[in-house]
């Protein structure tokens, strides 16, 4: 039906409007650990894959242990040839415990969108 | 004195712009709305609590009436954000009836929506509007020839900040609108045709989104990520103006009418469909269940360049936020 309807729509709304890909806001579709799973340790990298492009230059990742340690990133890189997957390297593989995620993105379209998850290494 | 079948005809016409006031007056589906972390889905019951830039082509009804009739109509719905937190939208409707036979467009309606409350971190949002369905604007004997017009209030609310997981997809919104027409009634060679009372429609609906679950609480199957279903409803009741009571009327005239029923939404990244069954909460609210459905273009994903933002300023809301303002 998307294949139908989105030319359909590009075409009545008029020839002089810029035409774009279809761009949106960056939700989260899914992490590696996944959103409040539980996973075998040791962890040593995240990756979020989001629902459009995200540009890293403007994103940001936060991870912590429940008792409130900081763990160090590095810098956020793209999936070569996936600009939808952004990958988090931790400076120290994760032992067992739970911890959160915050992350805020910025999409391809300007689009900043943010979330908070917790998962569990076992 | 009118004729029993003029009267009938009459009562059928009053039913119809009636059910076209109300439909208009509202709206089906307007703007989904994003509060922080949260989509507020094109719900079909009532309009969504917020602002954006949307197309709705089409929303489609199919209602079994409490005069027997049953009415299948195709909605057309544009908002255009002016500013992040005020919306201006117009809509219509294609009305196809059967017994009686009708065939028209129900008018022109209008609204004006402002964001007067939003609160990001609590998924909190209200506002406010002001809707006129335009007489004279359809097709004659199906839209009214007088205006109506409707002052609403919008409010939405995620518990993405409730200290229960499970509680964490839930979201609730809720409308209420007082559709005032400007003509009292309506006359033909000194005989009433037609009384337009007051009324005060309301409704609700209750989310539990596998959107929001997917992305912060807990990984949802790839199946069922996009989905949120819900629980809604709508309803009117007569408030003033309303005439006596007559022998076999068309039940529903005098009373509170309204329809429950589960809804599912599919959010994909720049539209939405949407289907929601309706069930009269009673005799004069229809005959049997009816189905609303609709698709509709998330125009800020779509073309966030052009049509997808606002005309003046940034995308981020200025309204009043209650946590903050006390801080």
């Amino acid at each position: 039906m998307q294949r139908f309807l989105k030319p359909f729509i590009i075409a009545v709304l008029a020839s002089s409007l810029a035409a774009t890909t279809a761009f949106a806001h960056a939700f989260l579709d899914h992490a590696v650990p996944g959103v409040g799973m539980t996973v075998s340790a040791p962890v040593r990298e995240i990756r979020l894959y989001y629902t459009q492009g995200v540009i890293t230059a403007f994103s940001h990742v936060h991870v912590a242990s429940d008792a409130g340690a900081v763990i160090p990133t590095g810098k956020l890189v793209n999936a070569p040839s996936d600009q939808q997957t952004v990958i988090v390297r931790l400076g120290r593989a994760l032992g067992p415990g739970g911890y959160s995620l915050s992350w805020q993105v910025t999409s391809v379209d300007t689009h900043v969108t943010q979330g908070t998850f917790h998962f569990t290494v076992s | 004195m009118m004729s029993h079948k003029s009267h009938k005809t009459s009562l059928a016409c009053a039913g119809a712009f009636a059910a076209a006031a109300i439909l208009a007056g509202i709206g089906p589906a307007s703007a989904h709305t994003i509060i922080g972390d949260r989509i507020f889905p094109a719900t079909l019951a009532i309009s969504d609590p917020g602002t954006n830039d949307e197309l709705t082509l089409p929303t489609f009804t199919w209602t079994n009436n409490a005069d027997g009739s049953v009415s299948y109509s195709w909605n057309g719905f544009y908002g255009k954000r002016i500013t992040a937190d005020l919306e201006v939208q117009i809509f219509s409707s294609f009305l196809h009836q059967v017994n009686p036979r009708l065939n028209g467009w129900t008018g022109i309606t209008t609204d004006v929506v402002d964001q007067i409350m939003v609160s990001n971190e609590h998924e909190f949002v209200v506002s406010l509007g002001v809707a006129e369905l335009w007489g004279a604007t359809g097709t004659p004997g199906i839209a009214p020839q007088f205006t109506t017009i409707s002052p609403q209030l919008f409010i939405g609310k995620g518990f993405g900040d409730a200290p229960w997981d499970w509680a964490r997809p839930i979201a609730v919104t809720g409308a209420i609108a007082y559709n005032v027409p400007t003509v009292a009634a309506v006359f033909n060679n000194n005989v009433l045709v037609t009384q337009n009372p007051t009324s005060l429609f309301y409704g609700f609906t209750l989310q539990y989104s596998l959107v929001y679950m997917n992305g912060y609480v807990q990984e949802v199957p790839e199946i069922l990520r996009n989905l949120i279903p819900t629980f809604e409803g709508n309803f009117t009741t007569p408030v003033s103006n309303i005439g006596p009571s007559i022998p076999g009327a068309i039940p529903g005239t005098h009373e509170t009418t309204g329809v429950v029923g589960p809804g599912l939404y599919y959010v994909a990244h720049d539209y939405q469909l949407g289907i929601y069954g309706a069930f009269p909460i009673n005799r004069g609210s229809g005959k049997h269940p009816g189905v609303f459905a609709n698709v509709d273009f998330y125009l800020d994903d779509l073309f966030p360049n052009t049509l997808g933002k606002p005309i003046f300023g940034g995308p981020e809301s200025s309204a009043f936020d209650p946590w903050h303002a006390f801080k």
